[in-house]
């Protein structure tokens, strides 16, 4: 059922068994996962069912670290999240991605890929996707075909799946709408959690409209599920002192702030400029598997084996290659480029794509690197003085990449130069300038990937959350959502809080018998 | 790196014949080099094994300049040659041996950066000695 609080009664007290703040890509799947259970949730929105320029605005912040994108652009704030214009782009975090490592601070997730395996399985389902299959092979690349950089022993072609991309609004809004359980709370914007005396449970939440209006939603569970930088908006705005931030690991609330780190990093000579790039790692592609078409999108990664040996930062290489004259295309990035125009252009940005894909002739394409960043504590999110409509002070993101981020973005292009060389690909030019002090290019800017602030560890010195998405000292508040990623990986997110989400409803359903 | 300008196209030429560099030697020495001096020798040999000579010389006229001198070498490449190989090495053993070391470097990922283009520092230091030449 949908009920827009606006038409409920101010102070209306409601209570639920669980209650999910967020209805993004991991509110939506957490909710979905208790649809006909007996089990009475509410699911917070703070926006309504389409775009409103009035509730967008709360999601005003200032970015007073490195520039991010702006935050009212890259986040949209209703039914749906920020999955009503992603670009759809999936693929599973590598093993190596939940490791710890030697020399790296913050390294290693409480557990290893192994674990998501099953959650990631029935995430390809939600996310409307493929096989969780993400073998380049098993879709039709074959490996001679690769050109000899890239076939080893540090370069390897990998695969990211194309979900369609499911609208979550629209894929699962009206299984929701007819939920006899579930109940979606429309323009009702979660402001503070209020806990007992102790701290060590969550008693209520405090909603407001911009209408004015203010209740009180009291549960057994509450879930945070409003997106990698509200998530920790929200549980900073709970403390004692609203700032503060609650639960026993309060102040890493914010820190670790990350996104991947995305610079047009250089430029290839080819050897031979007729290069059949068979590969083309960057272009969507289809692979026929019987009668059904799936669409993916080659790249180019390291191999595991170099991560490790050279400790090198887990990488996304795409191409972009230089246009035939008078051939207008878009951005590099089809995610950015979703996100600059209305979705009902990504056609002409794909056919673009395609067209300048196998067959044409290329003599020097650009490398663009998609890089992860080094968990770092000064990086972060914190509450700014300015309030927004609601009362609630709004965000100032101090985004921080280090001089270490940069030393691996260089190393990465060395070992690719070197591999060109080697091969007889061609020759590399770095845009990545020597020396710690040295800018990195101007087009390098941080993705709408908010990932870390609210990063999961068994100990609470060192993590919000433990292993079961619960935040550490509270008996009853989990987090879904990138914000509990301790480490970023080159995966684009919306698979892995995906699979998180599915994964926690399994524990809330055990915790809630 | 560098203030003047260099023509990428330079570059791109310059640096694409160092992967070739190998399949062109002088073939044997006649008898006034025999009477030069030994590292000179060795030197002019070293240059007559880049493809383009010419445009080596502009990219290592970039290493000359290049503030930073990146890897700078404890010995001149025809020092280590000559150290290594002897003045009478003839000219597939120095080509194997010039070749080797390359591919090592490159294996290595032991490379500098000269204008943002990776070289590996034995390509740098036979354009840096084509420059001086």
């Amino acid at each position: 059922m949908f009920v827009d609080i606006r038409d409920v009664p101010d102070g209306t007290g409601i209570t639920a068994d669980i209650c999910i703040v967020g209805a993004g890509a991991a509110g939506i799947t957490l909710a979905r996962e208790f649809n006909g259970t007996g089990i009475a949730c509410a699911l917070l929105e703070g926006g309504g069912t389409a775009f409103e320029d009035k509730s967008q605005e709360l999601y005003a912040g200032d970015s007073i670290g490195r520039p991010i994108l702006d935050l009212t652009t890259c986040r949209l704030r209703y039914f749906g999240g920020t999955t009503n214009h992603w670009a759809g782009w999936c693929l599973p975090l590598d093993a190596i991605d939940f490791e710890t490592r030697d020399g790296v601070p913050y390294r290693g997730w409480p557990f290893g890929l192994f674990e998501l395996y099953r959650w990631y399985r029935r995430a390809q389902d939600v996310c409307q996707l493929g096989p969780f299959d993400y073998v380049p092979e098993d879709w039709g690349i074959v490996p001679t075909n690769v050109p000899a950089p890239f076939r080893g022993p540090h370069f390897i072609p990998k695969i990211v799946q194309l979900s369609p991309p499911t609208r979550f609004a629209l894929a699962y809004g009206p299984e929701l709408q007819s939920s006899p359980n579930i109940t979606v709370f429309l323009h009702a914007t979660a402001c503070r959690f209020e806990t007992n005396d102790g701290g060590s449970e969550v008693e209520s939440v405090s909603v407001r409209t911009l209408s004015g209006r203010g209740f009180k939603v009291a549960a057994k569970v509450f879930v945070v599920a409003a997106g990698g930088i509200e998530n920790a908006r929200l549980l900073l705005a709970s403390g004692a002192t609203e700032g503060d931030g609650i639960g026993l690991g309060r102040n890493l609330i914010g820190r670790f702030f990350m996104t991947h780190i995305n610079v047009s990093a250089g430029l290839v000579a080819v050897t031979d400029p007729p290069t059949d790039f068979y590969f083309d790692p960057g272009y969507f592609r289809g692979y026929r598997n019987g009668s059904v078409t799936r669409p993916f999108v080659p790249f180019v990664g390291l191999s595991e084996a170099t991560m490790r040996q050279r400790q090198l930062p887990n990488i996304k290489l795409l191409w972009e290659y230089q246009p035939p004259r008078g051939l207008s295309v878009g951005g590099a990035l089809p995610a950015l480029h979703s996100i600059l125009h209305d979705v009902e252009e990504r056609p002409d940005h794909v056919t673009g794509k395609i067209f300048r894909r196998e067959g044409v002739l290329v003599s020097g394409p650009k490398i663009f690197l998609n890089l992860e960043p080094i968990p770092n504590p000064d990086s972060r999110v914190q509450l700014a003085p300015e309030r927004d409509a609601l009362g609630m002070r709004r965000v100032a993101v101090d985004w921080h990449v280090t001089a270490a981020d940069k030393r691996n973005g260089k190393a990465v292009l060395r070992l690719l130069g070197a591999e060109m060389a080697r091969t007889g690909f061609g020759r590399l030019r770095s845009f990545l300038e020597d020396g710690d002090d040295a800018k990195w290019p101007a087009d390098m800017y941080g993705d709408q990937h908010h990932i870390g602030t609210t990063r999961m560890h068994r100990d609470p010195s060192l993590g919000v959350v433990n292993e079961d998405c619960r935040v550490h000292g509270i008996a009853n508040l989990y987090v879904a959502g990138s914000s509990v990623f301790p480490t970023a990986g080159a995966a684009n997110p919306t698979l892995t809080i995906t699979a998180l989400a599915l994964r926690l409803a399994d524990h809330l359903k055990e915790v809630l018998k | 790196m560098s203030d003047a300008p260099f023509p990428r196209r330079h570059w791109l030429f310059g640096v694409m014949s160092l992967g070739i560099m190998a399949t062109r030697l002088s073939r044997g020495a006649g008898a006034a080099e025999r009477t030069e001096d030994p590292r000179e020798r060795m030197r002019k040999r070293l240059v007559s094994l880049l493809h383009e000579p010419e445009r080596a010389r502009k990219v290592g006229a970039v290493y000359l300049r290049s503030p930073t001198q990146p890897l700078a070498p404890p010995a001149e490449l025809d020092d280590e040659v000559l150290a290594e190989l002897g003045p009478e090495a003839g000219d597939d053993a120095l080509r194997r041996f010039i070749v080797a070391r390359i591919r090592r470097e490159l294996r290595d990922a032991q490379v500098i950066s000269l204008d943002g283009w990776i070289l590996s520092p034995t390509e740098a230091r036979l354009c840096r000695l084509a420059a001086v030449a």
